[in-house]
């Protein structure tokens, strides 16, 4: 098997296969809790966790899970971490808990877990699975992370709850609105391709 | 090839079994641990919540089992009066909001006047617009409003948004209990 | 339950609370199948019926087995599993029974047991303490309001095909735009029944 160096797993999860941006997976949670910094952070490091943890344990297991029920047992493998996850967060954060509500238990059909336990930890060793599901966790979270810098920015005009743009600052609404998460992932979107490809012609 | 065939799915069913076997104990031990600490801190977030509404308050009694069930209400509690004199009652009780339920603390005297809100969650509503109703201005709007016997102390609000709607209705769900503890024993003293 | 409740709650399941233009459930499929309207509305039919089915499967096995033994902490595990098992029982059935209709929606099944619409119905349901009856009801028309939306985004997607937009919001970027402007539109759906009626009709006195 080739080596390949954590430079190479951190290319590949934050640029160059980003799974919000450039594999355009798991949009659903991505719209949804990029409201706020606070909800995107926590909802990157739950998701995080859990593709650390299924892809450990996927590639320890992969030579024992048989071809035909491969997918069934990343399924069941997948849902027992995340309501081990949300059980934590419910345990001692559970001011996230209430704010990400159903979206934690929905991290299980998160089609960036399944894709990586399919792609990736089904068919590598396990350090190099863990390694892939850190930053792939980080691409994802530094995905959500921008989206919500921008909406909650102009939409509220506070950081982390924070207040950055003054008292009087009114809050552009259409921001925190579902029409303004499109249309900001499109736009984040569009200036990632808009900038790869540039890059690229150089 | 029969054999083989029939070998692979036993395997298969083993594997897979080997596998939720695995995750079960991994959940249900994780649950072990948690479970009392989630326990702990929904009871210190109703402590808290209740002493917001009347301060000082040194303890609470849970009496949602004597009160029938009412739609929208989760339970009743009976509050100690600090000053002494009759007790006290928080109702927590439920609305369907924008994104999900408006729970909310109603805390009545015992003349079932309404002596203060408090939020319990509100996160589905939207920030700037439904999360209006967290703030304290809008929670004091219910203050020293009183139930009556069709349990509306409310009609609505001005400028209503699904979440405004959602708080007055959880506040009338309140009112329709309380209307089940007070209006009960009154009726009790007027027949003595 | 009147007449009135069941249209009350049918708008807004499908209108004033669309799974994917205000609940943000069921974008992934929802991008990848509304290229066209027959793809679209073929995914919407089998959505609208595996919801219907694991509406009521979710319930029963939650009423009947989770609360019983106290094991409400593995609704998740429970309820991906009940759609999973369910997915394959509705396709083997479908290739036996009915073959013209499994030919047409055979190739959506297994992506219906990663569209999170499903799963968020589910715990939607348990989290709104609804009877069986009303999950069946919420289940069915939340999905009317999935297969709506792609059936709508289907006809705009195919106009958008022939717009020239700059390079980098060619395909995915110009889709989402295009569904922002339209969750714009549905937005205007929840300023209607707010006369003291609230979006749940069920939890009304």
């Amino acid at each position: 098997m080739k080596r390949r160096g954590i430079a190479w797993f951190a290319k590949e999860g934050l640029l160059k296969n980003n799974p919000v941006l450039v594999q355009l997976l798991g949009l659903c949670s991505v719209l949804a809790v990029s409201t706020t910094m606070t909800n995107a952070l926590g909802m990157g490091a739950a998701a995080t966790l859990v593709l650390i943890c299924s892809n450990l344990l996927i590639s320890l297991l992969r030579r024992l899970i048989p071809e035909q029920v491969r997918i069934a047992a990343y399924i069941v493998v997948i849902s027992g971490f995340v309501t081990a996850v949300q059980l934590l967060i419910k345990a001692y954060f559970p001011a996230i808990d209430k704010s990400l509500g159903i979206f934690i238990p929905l991290i299980v059909v998160n089609c960036i877990v399944l894709a990586r336990a399919e792609a990736f930890a089904s068919k590598n060793g396990p350090v190099a699975s863990i390694l892939d599901g850190l930053f792939m966790g980080i691409g994802y979270t530094a995905a959500l992370l921008c989206l919500a810098f921008i909406r909650e920015f102009f939409g509220s005009g506070t950081l982390f709850g924070i207040k950055v743009l003054g008292e009087g600052y009114p809050g552009i609404l259409v921001f925190t609105m579902p029409a303004g998460a499109f249309i900001c992932l499109a736009c984040v979107v569009a200036a990632v391709r808009y900038f790869s490809t540039r890059k690229g012609d150089k | 090839m029969q054999e083989n065939k029939k070998n692979s799915i036993v395997f298969s069913t083993l594997s897979l079994l080997f596998v939720s076997g695995l995750i079960a104990c991994l959940v249900a031990l994780v649950n072990s641990f948690t479970a009392p600490v989630i326990a702990k801190q929904n009871e210190e977030a109703l402590k808290q919540n209740i002493e917001k509404i009347f301060a000082g308050s040194t303890g609470y009694e849970d009496i949602s089992a004597t009160v029938s069930e009412t739609e929208g209400v989760t339970a009743v509690y009976k509050v100690k009066n600090v000053t002494g004199g009759k007790d006290n009652y928080c109702v927590h009780s439920s609305a369907a909001g924008y994104g999900g339920a408006v729970e909310l603390l109603v805390g009545f005297n015992c003349d079932g006047q309404i002596v203060g809100v408090s939020v319990l969650a509100a996160d589905g509503e939207t920030p700037g617009v439904g999360q209006k109703i967290t703030e304290q201005s809008f929670l004091d709007g219910f203050t020293g409003l009183e139930y009556n016997a069709e349990g509306t102390a409310v009609d609505g609000v001005s400028g209503a948004t699904v979440s405004s709607t959602a708080a007055v209705k959880a506040v009338n769900n309140a009112c329709l209990a309380m209307d089940k503890v007070l209006g009960g024993t009154e009726g009790e003293e007027v027949s003595e | 339950m009147s007449l009135t409740e069941m249209l009350l709650l049918c708008f807004s399941a499908i209108l004033a609370e669309n799974f994917i233009f205000v609940k943000f459930m069921g974008v992934c499929p929802f991008l990848g199948v509304s290229g066209r309207i027959d793809t679209a509305l073929s995914m919407g039919m089998a959505v609208t019926f595996v919801m219907s089915v694991a509406s009521a499967a979710a319930w029963a096995v939650y009423n009947f087995v989770l609360v019983p033994f106290e094991l409400e902490y593995l609704e998740t595990i429970a309820f991906i599993i009940i759609i999973a098992s369910l997915v394959q029982l509705i396709e083997m059935f479908m290739k036996k029974a009915f073959p013209p209709l499994y030919k047409a929606l055979g190739i959506y099944l297994p992506l219906i047991t990663t569209n999170c619409a499903v799963l968020g119905v589910a715990l939607l349901n348990v989290q709104n303490n609804y009877n069986l009856l009303q999950s069946v009801m919420y289940g069915f028309f939340a999905a009317l309001g999935f297969t709506f939306a792609l059936f709508v985004f289907a006809g705009v997607r195919q106009r958008l095909e022939l717009a020239s937009p700059p390079k980098s919001f060619e395909g995915v970027p110009l889709s989402l735009v295009a569904a922002g402007l339209i969750a714009m539109a549905f937005s205007g759906f929840q300023g209607i029944n707010l006369g003291g009626t609230g979006l749940f009709p069920f939890t009304l006195g």
